[in-house]
């Protein structure tokens, strides 16, 4: 074998090896089994390294969150004395690995999927599980297939919700003129009708714009929509473009708010600002992990303890995607303890009665026995309430500590 | 009209920002005539130091600033030591892909260091607005415009006016000529790329602030960037800047004023095709320096392998693990979309970036069908797959008046334009709730990927399989050798009447096409269709496997196809590697250097060594130059016998010495069947059943104008059947350009008439399938193909229905009785198997006279046939010229700069000098005519010398003296 021949096979071996790492998941035990003393497997997936379809931004918090839960059941003896596997999976932001990572969780024999956030893949992790009958619980749902599919069980309202809910957030906050700023995904085009006649109902003054998703200049974008002197600034699309805004717009001398949804300006984007993030005002489907609530409290410390009390990961990891999956942990525990089967299939038969959960007062209570609102393409909505928060410092804090029911703001198409 | 003056002010200033990045890609270009992508990367090197030195560590900012310059100087130029000069003799394109290469690493890299998290510098510019009456602009950004403004001027005067610069402008182009004049050609690359990299980290360290630092602030301005550097020829720097100014500008306005969905994405490239148009040629001039292509495959296809492991495939796919099927099903379909980059890239040597893309519009079709209409699932890729022809032909447009780069760029906008009109338009992909598509099924049986992924398996390698035999069979096939002369040489092409535009887009609809069917099955492989995986940039990605794989060959698309993150190869390692989240992370920086490493141990990909034809193994035992007897080459695509186990290369053992053996008999065998099936062939072919078909060439007033220089003035020539017109006159006179403007190769007026038909009004490929032959004062010959495919590809019928038969049959083409004929009279038995490569010099200028009979010409144009030829060569091209007239009743109109040649062979003789006719009569009438001589001496001579009947005369050495040909020859009897 000569050199070349050396260095073409040496490569093939890298990325087949490299590859393969692409889809990471394992639990602590290869054992898998439905007896009475196998360990609960379940799986958590998200992109767990950073991905080009995030701007090089990775989202494990929701597999923390997951983690943490589970680590600190186990602690206590399990789920009725069985122990919680975690399987893991990155989907890298890929649609072609969340389907993988589905099957991976069929041939796992994982009896749901949890804590999800996966803005790109969840329909084709959805596709997988809907055949293979497996629950994806408790996830951040991005996707109308995640608000339709039969064994998605969301209490968090997620984006899409909030791309409408937040016209009620403009109104009490006291805009009159709003601009409202989306990138131009697909489906984006429908949200940004939906949150324009929304607003317009609540009366309100609307510009909506759609720009090219990742634009390296906003300046003109933004000239543009701050000529109609809004009182009110939202853009809805990823933390680091909101950042460009928010920079850009004062510098052009806005004086008015910017709000958005936490989703679009997590915590840790508030740093770049520095002062200029102080005073943006955000929607948040769940309580600040910093929250005086007993039983957030008992999430931020068991968030402790997975992460061995490490202060900057702790940081990191306190935020709404950890929150939903250290509650989707909480909502597989209520289930089995309720009388579910510590199956897929007992779960399905089983969620769809319990009536009133409470997730861990990270969120309100939610019933899954009916939904909350429907539409064509939103079919299985069980939670639409939100909080407000305020930043200050780097950190959000609530404005009202009080659940807001934005119900009235859904959108019907 | 207020609101339209501020964004057009605002849409300039974010053109600054283009022209700042686009002006380091300009430099390299330059310099050395590749795109550098890695240049965003470079830039973000700057913007990050910049922002550690400052604002971290607290240097100064003008030092931090200075410091991020010249490290990202150093940077650019150690790209261009360690990924660009190792390729020195590859492809255009695997450079490019080597700079791709190195732009994942260094952006890998950056979030390995920095983290995903956006970092805002602190301004040094200042941050306030400035009012021109009611516009405002910030100050920071009107700043970088006239930075801009200023470094593009600055640019200029250099690249104007110092021996630097000047010396630059002619790397590219002369690497040669300047390396004679004592350049250091090597040296001066490298300084240019270290300029480059400092353009591009002053970029960096200057948006910085502005666009904020985030892994990827300075590939999203990639695309516009491109756009305006195309706009400025990628060699203008004043031009750059008007297209950054125009692309920004066009940008912010169309995204305010056109109410269509993407405008402001699709608008600047529509600039661009506008600009292609305008400044593009139909035909490459004749100083157009052809790109270097990766090689191709032969096209043959071994039934029992194919079957064979087809077969395998398909009983493997029924007994491993289903993660296995479900990871080759992901390498299978990326390998039909890098398929189509065979065809288009591979065959036709177009520079397409927009396959993946087009894939994602027959997905779309397919997937909007399949929801709206239940359509079937064979329906449903059948109309996605006819549906995309009409986008492929559009895309195919561009390469009508660009090539190269240039069309990749074009084609890149395009494919931005589609993403941005139709794959991410609610309307077509269905908005929020997508597109529910039932599961699918085949003749009633379920092919649901998600239910049954081994079904869908097979289903995908079907098509896969389908697909490929039809490439292959193009390639082979009469269609395909079309495809290859365009690729090879366009001028050459249309010589031989193949019409180049009919080849182009061809090839396109036919990528188009394969590519759309593997979009199709990459959307029905999903739950629920997603076309995100489509966009532009995951399409330079899916080059980049191509060019690994191997672009000109079908079974590199397979290999390509294993590189997809989710493939095959995961599937298999997946447990082993388990959740090693250290190697996924530095995974894409090891991947991109390795990728370089890759490319530079074989830059025609991985499958050429797979299957490498015996030719190669040939080269490689017999060494190298042109190859001897017995070293021929196995067109067929086969694995070399000589890389057999125990066949490498430098092995010493008596297993290697065997093997080579055992190589070499191979190699002889497959040579001898192949000699033997063109010998069968020759000899079922009369010779002298060859049509006699020379009739009469009248060119009158023939007249050609490049902008304000007569370059030709109403020249009259004419020749009978059977007889020789020369053409002669010092250089710059006007001969090869009257050549060109009868032929059709250039605008021209006058009147041409063949026999009875007029043909002025007849494109180039057209004059040539009616009887005019040429060849090329630089021989033009196909260099990847065989002696005997150059030959017939002058033969073959120029039908249309074998771009369609020969997906299916592919016709080898028979050889005709002038084939036979041309290959008698010059010779050529013994080098039919070779490439003109692998003969010696003489033996290519045969080739390429040869070729132009095999046409079975009324006229034959030859431009110099006797160049650098041996004395005994050129009597040889004497006689054969001769021959041609007097027995084949051809009429031969012959330039050539060899006097004794021209005395020998014309009856007729024409002298031009600056594009006027000086003189015509008889030879020796026009070498002794005053004006002749001195239109070669400068002045005439004192005492007209008297015509020698035998030897040497005055003019003939005169005219030797001022065109510097080959010394006289006066010893050969005349005729």
């Amino acid at each position: 074998m000569n050199a070349r021949r050396t260095v073409q096979l040496g490569l093939l071996a890298a990325v087949t090896v490299a590859g393969s790492a692409a889809c990471g998941g394992s639990g602590e035990s290869a054992e898998a089994g439905t007896g009475s003393s196998s360990p609960i497997r379940v799986m958590a997936t998200g992109a767990l390294t950073p991905s080009s379809s995030f701007g090089g931004i990775s989202f494990p918090y929701g597999v923390t969150g997951v983690k943490a839960a589970a680590e600190a059941i186990n602690a206590k003896g399990g789920i009725k004395g069985r122990k919680i596997q975690v399987d893991t999976c990155d989907t890298k932001g890929d649609p072609n690995v969340s389907a993988q990572c589905a099957r991976e969780a069929l041939s796992n024999k994982d009896i749901a999927v949890l804590g999800a956030f996966d803005p790109l893949g969840a329909p084709q992790q959805l596709g997988v599980l809907e055949a293979a009958g497996i629950p994806y619980i408790g996830g951040l749902p991005t996707t109308p297939a995640e608000y339709s599919s039969p064994v998605s069980f969301q209490f968090d309202p997620g984006p899409v919700l909030a791309s409408t809910a937040i016209a009620k957030l403009w109104v009490d906050s006291g805009c009159t003129t709003v601009v409202a700023i989306l990138p131009a995904n697909p489906g984006n085009d429908q949200l940004a009708a939906q949150q324009k006649q929304q607003a317009q109902a609540l009366g309100l003054k609307i510009t909506t714009q759609l720009v090219q998703p990742g634009i390296a200049d906003v300046t003109p974008s933004l000239t543009t929509a701050l000529a109609t002197k809004p009182d009110c600034f939202t853009y809805g699309g990823d933390g680091q473009t909101s950042v460009k805004y928010i920079l850009a717009a004062r510098k052009l001398g806005y004086t008015g708010k910017f709000l958005t949804s936490s989703g679009s300006l997590l915590p840790q984007f508030l740093a770049p600002l520095g002062a200029a993030g102080d005073g943006i005002i955000v929607l948040n489907s769940a309580l600040q992990p910093t929250s005086d609530d007993p039983m957030v409290k008992q999430f931020a410390q068991e968030l402790s303890d997975h992460l061995k009390g490490n202060p900057g990961e702790i940081a990191k990891n306190s935020n709404e995607f950890a929150q939903v999956g250290w509650s989707s942990v909480q909502l597989l525990k209520q289930a089995i303890e309720g009388g579910s089967d510590a199956s897929a299939k007992g779960l399905l038969a089983h969620i769809p009665t319990m009536c009133d959960v409470n997730v861990g007062n990270v969120y309100p209570h939610v019933n899954f026995c009916k939904t909350v609102a429907t539409s064509k393409s939103l079919t299985r909505v069980y939670n639409n309430q939100w909080q407000y928060f305020v930043a200050k410092d780097g950190k959000y804090v609530p404005t009202d500590n009080t659940w807001h029911d934005l119900t009235s703001t859904f959108p019907r198409s | 009209m207020t609101e339209f003056l501020q964004l057009l002010v605002l849409g300039m200033a974010t053109g600054g920002f283009y022209t700042m990045n686009a002006l380091g890609i300009v430099v390299v270009f330059r310099s050395s005539g590749i795109i550098n992508f890695a240049s965003g990367g470079v830039a973000m090197v700057g913007g990050y130091l910049e922002w550690q030195l400052a604002d971290v560590w607290g240097v100064p900012k003008g030092a931090a600033v200075l410091g991020a310059v010249l490290a990202a100087a150093l940077v650019n130029l150690l790209i261009y030591v360690v990924a660009v000069r190792p390729l020195a003799t590859a492809a255009a394109l695997t450079k490019v892909i080597a700079t791709l290469a190195v732009l994942v690493s260094i952006q890998q890299a950056i979030v390995l260091i920095f983290g995903g998290l956006p970092k805002v510098p602190n301004p040094f510019l200042p941050i306030g607005t400035t009012r021109i009456g009611s516009l405002q602009v910030g100050q920071d950004s009107l700043i970088v415009l006239l930075a801009a403004v200023v470094l593009t001027g600055a640019l200029w005067l250099v690249y104007r006016s110092t021996r630097f610069g000047l010396a630059t402008s002619a790397l590219a182009e002369a690497p040669r000529s300047l390396s004679a004049l004592g350049w250091n050609v090597d040296r001066l690359r490298a300084a240019n790329w270290a300029v480059g990299g400092a353009l591009a980290g002053l970029a960096g360290a200057g948006l910085g602030p502005i666009l904020q630092l985030t892994p990827g602030s300075f590939t999203s301005l990639l695309i516009p960037t491109l756009a305006c550097a195309m706009i400025g020829g990628l060699r203008s720097f004043p031009l750059t800047l008007a297209g950054g100014m125009l692309v920004g500008a066009a940008q912010v306005e169309a995204s305010r004023y056109l109410s269509w969905s993407g405008s402001a994405q699709a608008v600047p490239f529509l600039l661009i095709i506008a600009v292609l148009v305008l400044r593009g040629r139909s035909l490459p001039l004749r100083s157009y320096v052809q790109e270097r292509l990766p090689r191709v495959g032969s096209g043959e296809v071994r039934l029992p392998v194919l079957l064979g492991a087809v077969g395998l495939a398909a009983v493997l796919a029924s007994v491993v693990q289903e993660e296995w099927v479900i990871g080759a099903t992901i390498s299978m379909m990326t390998a039909t979309v890098l398929l189509s980059q065979v065809v288009i890239t591979g065959y036709a040597g177009q520079l397409s970036l927009a396959q993946l893309t087009l894939g994602g519009v027959g997905a779309v079709v397919a997937a909007n069908l399949s929801a709206s209409y239940g359509t079937p699932f064979l329906v449903s890729l059948l109309v996605g797959m006819l549906a995309v022809i009409p986008v492929s032909l559009l895309v195919g447009l561009p390469s009508l008046r660009a090539r190269g780069v240039s069309l990749a760029i074009a084609t890149l906008g395009l494919a931005v334009a589609l993403n941005a009109v139709v794959l991410t338009n609610s309307r077509f992909v269905g908005g929020l709730a997508g597109l529910r598509v039932e599961p699918q099924t085949l003749f009633g049986v379920g092919i649901n990927s998600t239910l049954y992924p081994r079904r869908y398996f097979l289903v995908v390698l079907a098509v896969f399989t389908l697909l490929a035999l039809a490439a292959a069979n193009v390639r082979r096939g009469r269609s395909g050798r079309r495809l290859l002369a365009v690729r090879n040489n366009e001028r050459a092409a249309k010589a031989l009447g193949i019409d180049v535009t009919g080849a182009k887009l061809y090839a396109f609809v036919l990528a188009g096409v394969i590519a759309a069917a593997g979009g199709v099955l990459l959307v029905f492989n999903q739950a629920l269709p997603q076309f995100t995986s489509f966009d532009p940039l995951a399409g330079l990605n899916s080059l980049v496997g191509a060019v690994l794989g191997g672009i000109g060959f079908v079974p590199g698309a397979i290999v390509g196809g294993l590189f997809n993150n989710n493939g095959l190869p995961n599937a298999i390692l997946h447990p082993v590697v388990g959740d090693w989240t250290w190697w996924t992370q530095v995974f894409p920086l090891i991947i991109g250097l390795a990728l370089v490493l890759q490319l530079i141990a074989n830059p025609d990909g991985l499958a050429a060594p797979l299957t490498r034809s015996r030719r190669q193994s040939g080269k490689a035992t017999a060494g190298s130059g042109p190859a001897t007897a017995g070293s021929g080459p196995a067109a067929d695509g086969s694995v070399p016998a000589a890389d057999a186990p125990g066949a490498a290369a430098g092995g010493s053992g008596v297993a290697s010495r065997l093997g080579r053996l055992s190589a070499t008999a191979q190699r002889s065998a497959a040579e001898e069947r192949r000699r033997s099936g063109y010998a069968r062939e020759l000899a079922q072919v009369d010779p002298a059943a060859r049509r006699s078909r020379g009739c009469a060439l009248s060119a009158t007033g023939m007249r050609v104008e490049f902008g304000s220089v007569v370059a030709l003035a109403d020249v009259d020539i004419t020749v009978q059947p059977g007889q020789v017109v020369s053409v002669i006159g010092p250089n710059g006179a006007g001969k090869t350009t009257l050549m060109d403007a009868i032929t059709g190769f250039v605008p021209s007026s006058g009147t041409v008439v063949l026999g009875e038909q007029r043909i002025d009004r007849l494109g180039a490929h057209r004059r040539a399938r009616v009887g005019l032959a040429r060849s090329f004062q630089s021989l033009e010959l196909f260099e990847d193909m065989t002696v005997m495919d150059n030959l017939r590809c002058a033969s073959d019928p120029q039908d249309r229905a074998s771009l369609l038969i020969d997906l299916v049959h592919p016709s080898r083409g028979a050889v005709t009785p002038a084939t036979a004929a041309a290959i008698e009279a010059f010779g050529l038995h013994d080098k039919l198997d070779r490439l003109p490569t692998e003969i010696a010099y003489g033996d290519r200028r045969l080739v390429a006279i040869a070729r132009a009979l095999a046409g079975e010409p009324a006229v034959l144009l030859l431009d110099e046939p006797a160049a650098g030829l041996s004395e005994f060569e050129r009597g040889e091209v004497a006689r054969m010229i001769t021959s041609m007239a007097r027995d084949w009743g051809i009429a031969v109109l012959l330039i050539e700069h060899d006097v004794q040649l021209v005395r020998q062979v014309s009856d007729h003789v024409v002298a031009l000098d600056f594009g006027r006719t000086i003189a015509t009569g008889t030879p020796e009438q026009v070498l002794s005519h005053p004006d002749v001589v001195r239109a070669y001496l400068g002045t005439a001579p004192a005492v007209p010398a008297p015509l020698p009947t035998e030897t040497g005369l005055i003019g003939s050495v005169a005219l030797e003296q001022r065109t510097g040909s080959a010394p006289a020859h006066t010893t050969a009897p005349r005729r």
